[in-house]
């Protein structure tokens, strides 16, 4: 039996309280939807709330999801949308242990990487990866959120368009400006080491 | 053509028109016309390079961050919440209840039910209560076959004090693979169409490729003279099917049980009805797929359309590691499908 099919069988039974159909139909964008919740949210609690919140939504309101899109994009829209109202709630956020703290506490500052070959690579491609990802903290909630869609989780532009509800002309220009901008918050950590 | 600071005015502008395509660019979103002036520019613009290498580093960078796995809690916490969603829906008309089965699966079910109380017990007793009766290990059976093989022998018992006139045996285990429980009416002929409760079928039960079930000539089966006696009783219900093996009664923690009636129909069948068969299938199958995990199966139910929908709790995975998460394995036309989300598993 096709995916497609499958899914279809188990939103029907789904919507009618299934909830054995349901867990079927979440787990396999569960992960994804997970991650998403923790690069808004910085910590796996916060993730683990927004997550729950967001699949009871979603189980309480499946009928009236149109099967004519794809279910996984309405999952993410809906954690997306959770995320964010708990970031506008709690505007005084929590401090809590970030994961990607580094283990010294140290802002650890790293060159832009060139594929060039420009030089002094400093640390591995995992630090710098996480390093780049701090960095995103210093943008704002809106170029953050389309970089954690579109670079770390891989999304189309239409997709995002979907769950961000907004012109695909939109996403294009918010993706760019955010890049851009991401590019110079750490060429100006580069420059505040070096000076 | 002008100069500023020494840079061709025409360069300046192409630049900033450069730079707003070079997201798209990185993106694959642009067309032909536009990919072409932007590799032609770059190709002669240090700057425009050098802001396109690193803007491209970055977006190849993040799109390897982690995934970090869900916790284990979480699906426990899900179940939880979404059970208790459930019957506010319910109080809120949002949904209703689940239909209700059909009266006569619900009195098969039911019938079947108690039948199965006495089997189970003398499981729980053993250790197997709740299992489908195929173990992660692949231990031997026996000592499953043993408990069952004695269960029945109760039964026979009870049996052949109700029907005043038929005795019942149980057959020598090791005569076939399975353990068999055979009600046979002394003196009578084997009859073609005989319900059998048997043991926990052994592997080679598997249907056959075109679907139908292998079917045992040897005329071991007799016909019980009440053809009225529930199924889920000490009693066999006399059923009019072709004698076979394979059939058998699985273990489910819900209300998924298929009694013995079913089950034997199910191997004549061509329909949905081909479940105990099917079930043990797909069992097969599992335990191969999860060789050397620690696993649980929790749950096997029956979904439409020929679907069998296994829920596993996976402990360890062949790897060692610990996840404690639940996977689903569907089984349908003699192939398997696992849902899992967690990549790690190898699953």
């Amino acid at each position: 039996m096709s995916a497609d099919l499958r899914e279809k069988q188990l939103l029907q039974k789904a919507k009618m309280g299934d909830e054995n159909s349901f867990e079927s139909l979440i787990l396999s964008c569960q992960n994804k939807a997970f991650n998403i919740a923790i690069r808004y949210l910085k910590n796996e609690d916060d993730a683990m709330d927004a997550l729950q919140e967001s699949f009871i939504k979603i189980f309480r309101h499946l009928s009236s999801f149109k099967e004519d899109s794809r279910f996984d994009t309405w999952v993410y829209r809906i954690v997306v949308n959770t995320c964010n109202d708990m970031l506008r709630k709690n505007s005084n956020q929590k401090i809590t242990d970030s994961i990607f703290k580094t283990e010294d506490e140290k802002e650890t500052v790293i060159e832009i990487p060139d594929v060039s070959g420009s030089p002094e690579e400093v640390f591995n491609k995992k630090e710098k990866t996480e390093h780049i990802i701090s960095c995103l903290e210093k943008l704002s909630q809106e170029q953050k959120e389309i970089i954690v869609l579109r670079d770390i989780h891989g999304f189309s532009y239409e997709e995002i368009s979907k769950m961000l509800d907004c012109s695909i002309g939109t996403v294009k220009s918010r993706i760019n400006r955010s890049r851009l901008r991401l590019r110079e918050i750490l060429l100006e950590q580069n420059e505040k080491h070096f000076v | 053509m002008t100069r500023i600071n020494g840079i061709r005015r025409e360069s300046v502008m192409k630049c900033s028109e450069i730079r707003e395509l070079l997201s798209l660019y990185i993106d694959n979103m642009l067309d032909d016309n536009q990919v072409k002036e932007v590799e032609e520019h770059l190709s002669s613009c240090d700057a425009c390079r050098k802001e396109y290498n690193e803007l491209k580093g970055i977006h190849e960078l993040l799109g390897q961050a982690e995934m970090i796995p869900v916790p284990d809690e979480f699906s426990f916490r899900l179940k939880k919440t979404l059970s208790e969603e459930k019957l506010k829906m319910i109080d809120e008309g949002l949904i209703t209840k689940q239909p209700k089965k059909k009266n006569r699966w619900r009195l098969i079910t039911s019938v079947a039910a108690i039948f199965a109380v006495g089997i189970l017990s003398y499981g729980l007793y053993d250790n197997v209560m709740g299992n489908l009766p195929f173990p992660s290990d692949g231990t031997d059976l026996a000592g499953m076959k043993a408990a069952t093989e004695e269960t029945n022998n109760v039964k026979a018992a009870g049996l052949k004090g109700k029907t005043g006139e038929s005795e019942s045996k149980m057959e020598d285990p090791g005569s076939t693979s399975n353990g068999r429980v055979v009600m046979k009416e002394q003196g009578t002929e084997p009859q073609p169409m005989t319900t059998y409760k048997v043991n926990i079928a052994a592997a080679d039960n598997a249907p056959t490729d075109s679907g139908s079930v292998q079917t045992n000539d040897a005329a071991a089966g007799s016909r019980q003279s009440e053809g009225d006696r529930p199924a889920a009783t000490a009693d066999v219900e006399v059923e009019s099917i072709a004698d076979t093996e394979g059939c058998f009664e699985y273990f489910a923690l819900k209300n998924s049980m298929i009694s013995q009636d079913e089950c034997s129909r199910s191997l004549t069948g061509s329909g949905p009805e081909r479940n105990s068969a099917a079930v043990q299938y797909y069992n097969k199958l599992i335990e191969e797929k999860l060789a050397g995990f620690d696993y649980q199966v929790l749950e096997c139910t029956y979904a439409q359309a020929g679907e069998w929908h296994f829920r596993i709790f996976i402990f360890r995975g062949k790897d060692g590691n610990t996840y404690n998460e639940e996977i689903r394995i569907i089984g349908k036309d003699g192939k398997t499908e696992t849902i899992c989300s967690n990549g790690f598993m190898g699953l």
